[in-house]
């Protein structure tokens, strides 16, 4: 046998059976990765994901000892939070039975509204003398340890039946998920710090724009943690809806708009938020659209399409491209920096698709810690 | 490694503008900062009021 000049039977020595050594090195590998290949492959993936879950561990810990610390730092509590703290990070919520969908969505909102104004009054009670923006703080940096908590444990569950039941297709979907985990996981340590000092995230990029726009203008609360003002603009009147701010809070849009709607009829939304990029799109690069642009588990949304569509009002979307790790944390530049040609869009969709004496309502979407109006 | 994650720190900055004669500052992010705060006199004009507008972080080099 010769092909392209390379004499297969000299390689291997197989006319020849005086070098039993170089058989032994050919056949038993086979014969071992035959037998125990998936299991050396689970050792391999196994200590890669043990690294990660080491990491988790110990990004859980460190953002549950930055907490308390700041907790005892800030509030000053007469007695200990920490055994308090620890009962919090482990709450879960139970969605509703989804047998029959029909309806599921209030019951959705009704669960986790009751989470959220509960983990509110419990931050609360750590002392009498906090204040709103203090509050909002701590409830923000204590969702993100119950994430961090919440992912450590899943990723060690996973992890754990594998390794129990030498299951190595149990560990494959894991070590394919581990580097997006790892990604939200880094992005929540670091969250931590942007709240603690109260600085703008990139989420809050929706509440910046409209808050500049609302300056000059009479807030009014209107839900809670929300307000709303209005103004006049080439004959047309702007209503502007956004979470009241400095407080690491989104509002409530979806019923401040229901709201808006009982006494003034917009003949246009327009709705700006924080977008998640694609690979390779720019960070701080603007898409305009159509719909709800509004994020977070989808009750709000389904409200403001739902209300938007029985008055028959047009939704247009401004979106802010970033990652899910820029988002969360401190706002970078690129997307600071795209504010005053979103203002200028929003004036333009308001001017191409009103006439005078009709009015647009402009609501800015997202997380408004650091951002006032 | 082929593919090595970089990891990126950002330093947070706040931008600051006169609403009278429009002069902008960008200083160091201080304790107590948020975007829209009113925060002194404007010294170069003398009437018109500083307001930060952004606050935002640029990677360290």
């Amino acid at each position: 046998m010769d092909f392209l000049g390379t004499n297969l039977d000299k390689l291997f020595s197989t006319n020849d059976n005086s070098n039993p050594l170089m058989w032994l090195v050919w056949i038993v590998p086979i014969f071992v990765f035959m037998l125990y290949g998936q299991r050396i492959q689970l050792q391999v993936t196994s200590s890669e994901i043990n690294k990660g879950l080491e990491k988790l561990k110990s990004y859980r810990d460190d953002t549950r000892k930055e907490l308390i610390d700041y907790i005892k730092n800030t509030l000053k509590p007469s007695e200990d939070p920490t055994s308090k703290l620890d009962r919090y990070f482990e709450y879960f919520t139970i969605m509703p039975s989804d047998m029959d969908p029909n309806g599921i969505v209030p019951k959705i909102r009704h669960i986790m509204r009751t989470r959220e104004d509960s983990t509110r009054e419990q931050v609360k009670s750590l002392s009498q003398d906090i204040s709103h923006v203090e509050t909002s703080k701590i409830t923000n940096i204590l969702e993100a340890v119950t994430t961090l908590q919440l992912l450590y444990k899943m990723v060690r569950h996973f992890f754990l039946t594998a390794k129990k039941q030498n299951n190595f297709p149990l560990i494959l979907p894991l070590q394919m998920m581990m580097p997006f985990i790892m990604e939200e996981a880094e992005a929540l340590k670091i969250a931590v710090s942007a709240f603690k000092q109260g600085q703008p995230i990139g989420d809050g990029i929706g509440p910046m724009i409209v808050g500049k726009m609302m300056l000059d203008t009479e807030k009014k609360p209107i839900a809670l943690e929300t307000v709303w003002s209005e103004k006049d603009f080439e004959g047309r009147k702007i209503y502007f809806i956004k979470a009241e701010g400095p407080a690491a809070t989104v509002g409530r849009p979806a019923d401040a708009l229901e709201k808006i709607l009982a006494d003034k009829k917009p003949d246009i939304i327009v709705m700006v938020d924080a977008a998640l990029k694609l690979e390779g799109e720019e960070t701080g690069s603007i898409a305009q659209g159509f719909g709800a642009a509004i994020g977070g588990i989808g009750t709000e949304r389904f409200q403001i399409e739902e209300v938007a569509t029985k008055h028959n009002i047009p939704i247009y979307a401004i979106v802010i491209k970033q990652s899910i790790k820029e988002a969360i944390t401190l706002m970078k530049k690129e997307i600071s920096d795209s504010s005053d040609i979103v203002t200028s869009q929003i004036y333009d969709i308001i001017k191409a698709n009103t006439k005078t004496d009709q009015c647009a309502l402009v609501i800015g979407v997202g997380n408004t810690i650091g951002v006032a109006q | 490694m082929i593919f090595k994650k970089k990891n990126e720190i950002l330093d947070p900055y706040s931008f600051e503008q006169c609403t009278s004669c429009n002069k902008t500052t960008k200083r160091k992010f201080k304790e107590g900062d948020f975007v829209f705060k009113k925060t002194e006199k404007c010294v170069s004009c003398g009437n018109g009021q500083i307001i930060i507008t952004k606050i935002f972080g640029e990677v360290t080099k």
